[in-house]
């Protein structure tokens, strides 16, 4: 039985969404570019009594800057730079940042592969990218090796389907690393499951879901930590830009977004069913008519607080499939979703020692 | 010069006796219109007066006051012909709140500053005279005339009271109004002739009425209440007397809601908060007397400066508060899902007969119809469907031990 962990993203200590936040995840380009940024990020540590932090490898800030066309330079001998129209960074400026920030886990820099649908698009992209992750792989393991062999390193996964990331794999060789992170913005839901089994089958113990916290990525995790895994982590900005761009407020049974801007009508009767600590005897009025910084605030407070409680409900619940059915049809209307999903884990709980392209038929993957 | 003997000398200037309430008297409107709506003042003497010659009607000596004073100000009947129409500053779209024409009457003439179109509506009905507002003036010009027609819809008519004392008594407004037996209705004033519709939802509709009789927005009067959240009236009432300014109030408000958050996430009681944040508030305050500036609360965790600098960049990364403004004004309706599926029955011998039957009348349709393909689809289809069948004959067969 592992442990499921849920790292809030993209926060700072101004809008850090409770007093202790246990995990929280930061990055070279938000939170060390220079000693005024380290000093907050470790305020913000202090202050929120962290007990896991996982420094993430600014992947993300390479692929928006490919999306926007800026200038992209990975030279260890000049600065970090994240400006508008240049990013400049290597393995080294990430473990400086680990030495410095002193985070339990961090990932190695990757060059993630961008959303494609053709396959042979998603082929060339994957390819265009290999030779990078590989040998950012490759220098992360022996500088973590070197200047900070206490943090656990995570391998980046940046491919489409399993045989790519055999590929990346057998292309590593035996370089040491701790577990693998995986960006989900190209999966779905069986295909990430598949993944999952395939690290488990290598013998992976530990694994961290780049980048969501929808509630069907917490259930699946909830799984394979429970069963798998010695740990699983998640992380996400959901919370905060679901709060700060649509005024969103979670749901806390399925965490599906709620609109309560201003214009929005809300009957008094409505009763809330939240029993967080920021929304427990109050209303929905209450929050809607707060003033604007007050509102996301709470927004904010709230939406993490429910992602991180259906995280440890649904771990709870994930002791068998039986249970964790019933508890998920309390939990979410959305019954064929749930259909799937515990057709998918029955599978992988007959078959997950199984030939990966056995399992692969039964889940009925294009993967 | 006491105000009874200026209005007596002013009526006696004019040669007539003019119908006029103190307005600092006191006593409701409606009284003092039902008295005097139908009397009126012939101010024909005034207008021919020269502007630079002292006031023959003793109404005041002008050397003792500057253009911006208000000598007097009364509800009269005027002749309307003799109202003239203030025009240097344009007249407002909207209607005048005011039930009167206002007017500025000056050593020249009488000035319709707002409410032009209650004097043409007058006159349209046929009326020679209409009551006003009229603000006496010792001395006439245009520009203080057109201050006074910004300035009508600008600045309060009983001055401008401190941010903290408005801060405490849109609160205290607040909770009066919640308290209110009374229907909120009768307090909009104005409010469903623009459109504001009242929802079944009291806390809301209490922010409408203060934003309408306010003249606030609904974000400004939210503004208010958030400054005021979780003070005590002690506190407000001590901010009210240190005089602090909206400055302040924005500073303390960052650490506050810092500090709301800890305090929500400990679950302490709404009374407990009261009390916490109003302690800090005083704390905040000595230090905003002293250099204008509060520290963030969580500084007090910030750790010594680490070792040597890493890198000389640059941009320190701004946390990016996303603007209001750019919401759709489409109104949406707010539809939770509250409820959860009815928890299915508890499972039984019966049920699991059944769908393990269905299960191999599926399997052997395949097995008969002879397609390799088909058979094989259908074995993997079916076989977490069995998976999940055989679990459940696990937990029965637990429940039917335990029964024994």
């Amino acid at each position: 039985m592992g442990k499921l962990v849920i790292f809030c993203a993209g926060t700072d200590i101004g809008i850090l969404p409770a007093k202790k936040v246990t995990s929280i995840l930061v990055n070279p380009f938000d939170n060390a570019m220079n000693q005024k940024a380290i000093r907050e990020t470790l305020a913000m540590f202090a202050y929120a009594g962290t007990e896991n932090r996982f420094l993430d490898s600014g992947g993300y800030q390479i692929y928006k800057a490919e999306e926007q066309g800026k200038v992209m330079t990975f030279d260890p001998n000049s600065p970090l730079i994240e400006s508008e129209d240049r990013i400049n960074i290597s393995p080294n400026h990430v473990v400086e940042t680990a030495c410095q920030l002193h985070p339990q886990m961090m990932t190695a820099l990757d060059f993630p592969v961008r959303k494609l649908k053709d396959k042979t698009e998603r082929e060339k992209e994957f390819l265009s990218k290999l030779g990078f992750n590989i040998k950012w792989a490759t220098e992360a393991s022996l500088l973590r090796a070197r200047h900070c062999p206490q943090v656990q390193l995570f391998l980046p996964i940046q491919c489409y389907d399993l045989d790519q990331f055999e590929l990346f794999k057998r292309s590593i060789g035996d370089i040491s690393y701790d577990g693998f992170s995986t960006p989900l913005r190209n999966m779905e839901l069986d295909e990430i499951a598949l993944l999952l089994v395939r690290f488990y089958q290598l013998g992976t113990k530990k694994v961290h879901l780049l980048g969501s916290t929808s509630f069907f990525v917490i259930v699946l995790s909830a799984f394979f930590a429970r069963h798998l895994f010695d740990w699983i982590s998640l992380d996400a900005t959901s919370w905060r830009l679901a709060a700060e761009k649509a005024q969103a407020y979670f749901n806390p049974f399925d965490l599906s977004p709620e609109n309560l801007k201003d214009n929005v009508l809300i009957d008094e009767s409505i009763r809330m069913i939240c029993q967080c600590p920021f929304c427990e005897n109050r209303t929905f009025t209450y929050i809607k008519t707060l003033p604007y910084t007050d509102k996301l605030a709470l927004l904010r407070s709230h939406n993490f607080y429910v992602i991180e409680k259906a995280g440890e409900d649904l771990y709870e619940n994930a002791s068998d499939l039986l249970r964790f059915e019933k508890f998920l049809r309390r939990r979410s209307p959305r019954i064929k979703d749930i259909n799937n999903l515990i057709r998918c884990l029955s599978i992988i709980d007959i078959y997950k020692k199984e030939d990966i392209n056995v399992l692969k038929q039964l889940l009925r993957t294009d993967t | 010069m006491r105000k009874d003997q200026l209005m007596d000398a002013s009526n006696n200037a004019s040669g007539i006796e003019t119908p006029c309430v103190d307005l600092a008297s006191g006593g409701p409107l409606n009284q003092v219109v039902a008295i005097h709506s139908h009397q009126s003042v012939h101010v024909s003497a005034l207008q021919e007066e020269e502007p630079d010659q002292p006031s023959q009607r003793g109404l005041v000596d002008q050397h003792q006051h500057s253009h911006a004073e208000t000598i007097d100000e009364r509800y009269e009947d005027l002749e309307i012909e003799v109202i003239r129409h203030f025009t240097s500053i344009p007249d407002y779209k909207a209607p005048t709140d005011s039930k009167y024409p206002i007017v500025a009457r000056t050593p020249q003439g009488c000035f319709c500053l707002d409410g032009w179109d209650l004097i043409e509506s007058a006159k349209a009905s046929g009326k020679v005279s209409v009551t006003c507002a009229v603000e006496y003036l010792a001395d006439h010009s245009d520009e203080e005339l057109a201050i006074r027609k910004t300035a009508l819809r600008v600045k309060p008519k009983g001055g401008i009271a401190s941010y903290a004392e408005i801060v405490r008594n849109v609160r205290r407004l607040q909770e009066m109004l919640l308290a209110s037996n009374h229907d909120l209705r009768t307090f909009r004033h104005g409010g469903s002739r623009r459109g504001e519709e009242f929802a079944n939802n009291k806390q809301e509709n209490v922010i409408k009425v203060l934003a309408l009789r306010l003249g606030k927005s609904v974000s400004t009067t939210n503004q208010y209440l958030s400054h005021a959240r979780y003070l005590s009236k002690e506190m407000l009432n001590l901010l009210v007397t240190k005089e602090v300014n909206k400055d302040f109030f924005e500073k303390a408000n960052a650490n506050k809601t810092t500090a709301l958050t800890r305090l929500n996430s400990e679950r302490k009681s709404e009374a407990e908060i009261t009390e916490q944040i109003s302690a800090r508030m005083i704390g905040w305050l000595q230090e905003y007397e002293q250099n204008k500036k509060i520290e963030a609360l969580w500084k007090e965790h910030e750790p010594s400066p680490p070792g040597e600098s890493r890198s000389e960049t640059t941009q320190d990364p701004a946390p990016a508060e996303s603007k209001e403004g750019d919401e759709e004004e489409k109104e949406e309706i707010f539809d939770p899902w509250r409820g959860n599926p009815e928890e299915p029955e508890n499972d039984s011998f019966e049920q699991l007969k059944r769908e393990t039957g269905d299960l191999a009348k599926r399997l052997s349709e395949a097995v008969t119809l002879d397609d390799p393909n088909l058979l094989c689809d259908r074995i993997m289809e079916e076989t977490p469907r069995f998976y999940q069948i055989s679990l459940r004959a696990a937990t029965l067969r637990k429940m039917q031990d335990r029964k024994l």
